[in-house]
C-alpha cells in the first residue's frame, strides 16, 4: 500500500538529486535538465497532496506549473543557443561575464 | 496716490540690481555697472516723489512764531517767582501771547493718514499678531530715504571709474547696491524687529565689502574685526530688543511711541536699562568709543566702500536708531550717558586723527568724532539738529572720502607726507576737498557750519540739568578746535608741502592694529605687497570721479541752508520730536555762530602754524605720540582681555572636535566602506555560488524555524 510518506520520499530524492545536478554540471543544458528535475519533485508533491486530501487545486497548479516549464525550456535553450553561438560553448563560466 | 504705493521699490530696486549682478554680472562686465547705476537712479527719483509727499502732507509751522513762542517761553521761565507788580504784568501779558501764538503757530494741519504707515502679516502663526512687516514713512524716514539713495548713487558713479581695474568688478556693484538696500530698507521699517534685520544685512554686507581685498591678511582680519566689534555691540541691541517686547508686547515703531509714556511711567530703571541696551548696539555701528576700534582697521576695503560705510550706510545706522528709539529713552536717564559718550568719542577721535598720516585713517577718526557730536545732540534733546548734521555729514564726509580716494588714485600713496603737493596737479580735486574740509570745519556758509551749531546750541539749552553739561560743552568746543586742527593739517600736507620722508613710515603697520597679532615676518612682507604704496607724479582724475565729486560739494555747500535761521528752518519745523519743533530764538543763537567760527579760526590758524608756515614747530613728547598711534592700546587690550582667552578656550575644543568627533564620524563612514568591499567578492557571477547560497540560506531559515519552534 503505497501512502503519502513514499511520494514525499521520492519528491525529496528527486529534489536532491536536481539541486546536485543544478549545482555541479557546467554544461548549460544539463543544468537545465537539473532543474526541471527539481521541478518535478515539486509537481509530485502536488499531485500527491492533492490526490490525498482530496482536493482538485493541486492538480490545477501542477498543470499551469507543467505549462510554464515548457514555456521556460523554451526560452532557455533559446538562450543557450545564442551563447553556444557566441562563445563556441555553453556553461556556467561563460555567463559569469555578465556581472561586468 | 499716496507713497505707500511705490515706496517698496525704493529698496527693492537696488537689491535687484544685486541679484541681477551677482548671477550674470560677468556676462555684463562693465555694464554691471550702469545696470546698479540705472536701477539706483530710478530709487533715488521715486525717493524725492516721496519726499515731496510726505512734505506736502507733514503740517506746516510759522517759524517766526515759533521763534517768539521759544523767546516769550524763556522770558517767562526767568520771571516766574518775582513778586514785583511791573514783573507780573509783565508776566501775564506774555502768557496771553504764549496763548494766542500757540493756536496760530500751526498753518497747517497733517493731512490725514500722516505718517504714511502700512502694514503686512508676517510671522502670524495660529490668530497670533507674530511680527507685521511694514513701512513707516514719516519725515525721518523720507529725509534719510532720499540722502542714502543719492550719497549711494553718487558713490556708485565714483566707484566706476575708482575700481575700473578690478578682476571682481561686478561683485563689488552688487555688493555696493545690497549694502544701500538694506540702509534704505531699515530707514522705512516700522518695526523693530525688522530694522534689526536689515542692521545685520548691513553688517554682512560691510564685511563683505571691508574684506573685498580678501588676498590681502590686513582685509582679512580687518573684516573679521569690523563683524566680531559690532555683533559683539548686536548682542546689547538684541537682548534690548527682547526686553521691550516683553515689556510693551509689539515693536511696532508706532505703537511703542504711544505706549511708552504710559508703560514706562513707573518704570524709569527699565527704560533706562532698554535704553543703554540699544546704545550699546548704536555704539557698535556708528564706531562709539569704546567700541569704535573696528572703525580704523575697515579703511583696508577700496576707498567708495569707506565713503559708503562712513557717509550713507552703516555708521548712520546707529544715529537712527536711537532717533528711534528717544520716545523710550526719554523715560529713563540714558539720554545723559548717551551725550557723555558721544562728547569723549567726538574729543578723543578728533584727536587720535591728528596722529596719523594714512589719509583715510585721518577721515575715519573724523567721523567717530563727528558721530560722537550727533550722540551729543540726541542726549541733549537736540533730535533734530543731530538729524540735521546726519544729512549733512554724509555729503560732506561722502565728498572728503571719494577726494581722497581720487588723491589715492592720482597720486599713488595713501600716505599725506608722501603726496607731493597735489595742488598743481588736481585742482578740481583739490577745490571739492576744500569745500568738504571747510564744511567739516564749520565755516560759513557751508553745511557744517549750520548743523554743528545747532548741536552746540541744544547742549547749551540743556546746561543745568545736573549732568556736567557744562564739563561737555567745553570738551565739544575742544573737539570743534581738533576737528579744525587736523582737518587744516591734512588739507596743507597733502595739498600744499612737498613730499617729504613719512615719519611715521616705520611705524605705518602698527597703525593698522596688527601688531598684536604677532603674524611673522614673512607674512607682514606678502602683505605689503598688496599695499599699492608707490608714489608718482599726480595726476587728476577722470570725469566719471570727478562729476559726483562736484555733485556732493553742491550738496556740502548748499544744504546747510535748509536748516538755518536764513530761511527759517524749514528742516527743523519738518522733522522733529515731539508734538512741535522748537527753534531757538536767534539773540541766542549769534553768541554760538560767532564762538563756533573763532574757535574753529583757531583750530585753522594753529595748523597753518604748525604745518604751513612751520614758524611753530611743536613736537608732541615721544609717549604721547606713540599713545596715540596705538590708539590707546584700545586693540591690545582687548586682544589679550577677550581674544586671547577665548583662543586659549578654543584649543581644547578644537582638538576634541579633530581627534574625536571628526574621527568617529569618519570611521563610521570607513567601516561601512570596508563592509561594501568584502560583499562585493560575494557578487562573483558565477550562477552555482548563488545557488548554493539560495540552498544554505533555506536551510538556515528552516534550522532557525525549527530552533524557534514554529513547526514543533
Amino acid at each position: 500500500m503505497l501512502t503519502l510518506s513514499h511520494f514525499l520520499a521520492l519528491a525529496a530524492v528527486l529534489f536532491a538529486i536536481g539541486l546536485y545536478g543544478a549545482l555541479t554540471r557546467r554544461n548549460l543544458v544539463a543544468v537545465l535538465i537539473s532543474v526541471d528535475i527539481m521541478l518535478n519533485a515539486v509537481l509530485i508533491n502536488l499531485v500527491a497532496f492533492a490526490r490525498f486530501t482530496d482536493n482538485v487545486q493541486g492538480d490545477l497548479l501542477a498543470l499551469f506549473v507543467v505549462a510554464i516549464i515548457a514555456a521556460k525550456v523554451a526560452i532557455g535553450l533559446a538562450l543557450f543557443l545564442n551563447v553556444f553561438r557566441h562563445n563556441g560553448r555553453a556553461t556556467v563560466e561563460v555567463l559569469s561575464r555578465m556581472k561586468q | 496716490m499716496t507713497p505707500l504705493s511705490y515706496a517698496w521699490l525704493i529698496p527693492l530696486l537696488p537689491a535687484l540690481a544685486f541679484a541681477i549682478n551677482i548671477l550674470f554680472g560677468y556676462r555684463l562686465g562693465k555694464r554691471a555697472a550702469w545696470l546698479s547705476v540705472a536701477l539706483l537712479t530710478l530709487a533715488t527719483l521715486l525717493a524725492v516723489a516721496l519726499l515731496v509727499q510726505v512734505q506736502q502732507a507733514a503740517p506746516v509751522w510759522d517759524s517766526a512764531g515759533l521763534v517768539r513762542m521759544a523767546e516769550v517761553e524763556g522770558r517767562i521761565a526767568t520771571l516766574q517767582g518775582q513778586v514785583e507788580a511791573a514783573a507780573r504784568m509783565e508776566l501775564a501779558a506774555l502768557e496771553a501771547e504764549l496763548a494766542a501764538l500757540a493756536g496760530a503757530v500751526l498753518v497747517r494741519e497733517a493731512a490725514p493718514g500722516f505718517p504714511f504707515v502700512s502694514e503686512l502679516a508676517w510671522l502670524s502663526i495660529g490668530g497670533q499678531e507674530g511680527i507685521p512687516f511694514g513701512f513707516l514713512l514719516d519725515p525721518l524716514a523720507a529725509l534719510l530715504v532720499l540722502m542714502v539713495a543719492l550719497v549711494s548713487l553718487l558713490i556708485h558713479l565714483f566707484s566706476i571709474g575708482y575700481m575700473a581695474d578690478e578682476t571682481r568688478f561686478p561683485t563689488f556693484f552688487a555688493y555696493l547696491s545690497l549694502f544701500s538696500a538694506a540702509m534704505l530698507a531699515m530707514v522705512m521699517s516700522r518695526n523693530l524687529f525688522h530694522i534689526l534685520l536689515f542692521w545685520e544685512l548691513m553688517g554682512v554686507m560691510s564685511y563683505l565689502l571691508i574684506g573685498f581685498y580678501y588676498k590681502k591678511i590686513a582685509a582679512q582680519q580687518a573684516m573679521k574685526k569690523a563683524f566680531l566689534v559690532t555683533k559683539i555691540a548686536d548682542l546689547g541691541l538684541l537682548i534690548g530688543i527682547f526686553w521691550l517686547y516683553r515689556h510693551f508686547g509689539t515693536l511696532d515703531l508706532v505703537r511703542l511711541t504711544e505706549l511708552a509714556p504710559s508703560l514706562l511711567a513707573g518704570a524709569s530703571g527699565v527704560a533706562t536699562a532698554i535704553g543703554l541696551l540699544l546704545f550699546v548696539g548704536a555704539m557698535g555701528k556708528s564706531a562709539q568709543f569704546p567700541l569704535h576700534v573696528w572703525l580704523l582697521d575697515a579703511m583696508e576695503g577700496p576707498t567708495p566702500v569707506s565713503a559708503m560705510i562712513h557717509a550713507a550706510t552703516m555708521v548712520a545706522a546707529g544715529v537712527y536708531l536711537i532717533a528711534r528709539a528717544t520716545p523710550i529713552l526719554v523715560m529713563g536717564e540714558a539720554l545723559p550717558v548717551i551725550a557723555w559718550v558721544g562728547g569723549l568719542t567726538a574729543l578723543l577721535a578728533a584727536i587720535l586723527a591728528l596722529a596719523f598720516a594714512d589719509v583715510k585713517k585721518i577721515l575715519a577718526w573724523s567721523t567717530a568724532s563727528q558721530l560722537g557730536l550727533m550722540f551729543v545732540g540726541l542726549g541733549v534733546f537736540g533730535w533734530a539738529a543731530a538729524i540735521f548734521h546726519l544729512v549733512t555729514h554724509a555729503f560732506f564726509k561722502a565728498l572728503l572720502f571719494l577726494a581722497s580716494g581720487s588723491m589715492i588714485h592720482g597720486s599713488g600713496t595713501q600716505d599725506i607726507f608722501e603726496m607731493d603737493r597735489l595742488k598743481r596737479a588736481m585742482p578740481a580735486t583739490r577745490a571739492t576737498f576744500i569745500i568738504g574740509a571747510l564744511s567739516l570745519i564749520g565755516i560759513v556758509p557751508f553745511a557744517g557750519f549750520w548743523s554743528k551749531d545747532k548741536i552746540l546750541l541744544a547742549l547749551k539749552d540743556a546746561l543745568g540739568t545736573g549732568y556736567g553739561f557744562e564739563l561737555l560743552l567745553v570738551l565739544a568746543y575742544l573737539a570743534v578746535f581738533f576737528t579744525a586742527l587736523y582737518t587744516t593739517r591734512l588739507y596743507l600736507l597733502a595739498f600744499e608741502q612737498p613730499s617729504r620722508p613719512s615719519p611715521w613710515r616705520a611705524a605705518a603697520w602698527h597703525q593698522g592694529g596688527l601688531a598684536a597679532l604677532n603674524l611673522s615676518a614673512k607674512e607682514v612682507e606678502r602683505d605689503q605687497k598688496f599695499n599699492h604704496s608707490h608714489p608718482h607724479p599726480p595726476h587728476e582724475s577722470g570725469w566719471q570721479m570727478l562729476t559726483p565729486l562736484w555733485l556732493l560739494a553742491v550738496g556740502a555747500t548748499v544744504l546747510g541752508l535748509l536748516g538755518s535761521p536764513l530761511l527759517g528752518n524749514p528742516l527743523q519745523t519738518f522733522v522733529y520730536y515731539g508734538d512741535k519743533p522748537y527753534l531757538a530764538p536767534l539773540s541766542k543763537q549769534w553768541l554760538g555762530f560767532v564762538l563756533g567760527t573763532v574757535v574753529a579760526l583757531a583750530g585753522v590758524t594753529v595748523a597753518w602754524l604748525l604745518y604751513g608756515t612751520q614758524r611753530l614747530a611743536l613736537r608732541a613728547p615721544e609717549p604721547l605720540t606713540r599713545l596715540l598711534q596705538q590708539r590707546l592700546y584700545l586693540d591690545q587690550l582687548y586682544y589679550r582681555l577677550l581674544a586671547d582667552p577665548a583662543t586659549r578656550l578654543a584649543q581644547p575644543l578644537a582638538w576634541f572636535d579633530l581627534k574625536v568627533l571628526e574621527r568617529g564620524v569618519t570611521g563610521v563612514a570607513s567601516s561601512i566602506a570596508l563592509l561594501a568591499r568584502l560583499l562585493t567578492l560575494w557578487q562573483s557571477g558565477y550562477v552555482r555560488l548563488y545557488a548554493l547560497s539560495i540552498l544554505l540560506g533555506a536551510v538556515a531559515l528552516v534550522l532557525v524555524l525549527a530552533i524557534l519552534g514554529i513547526y514543533a
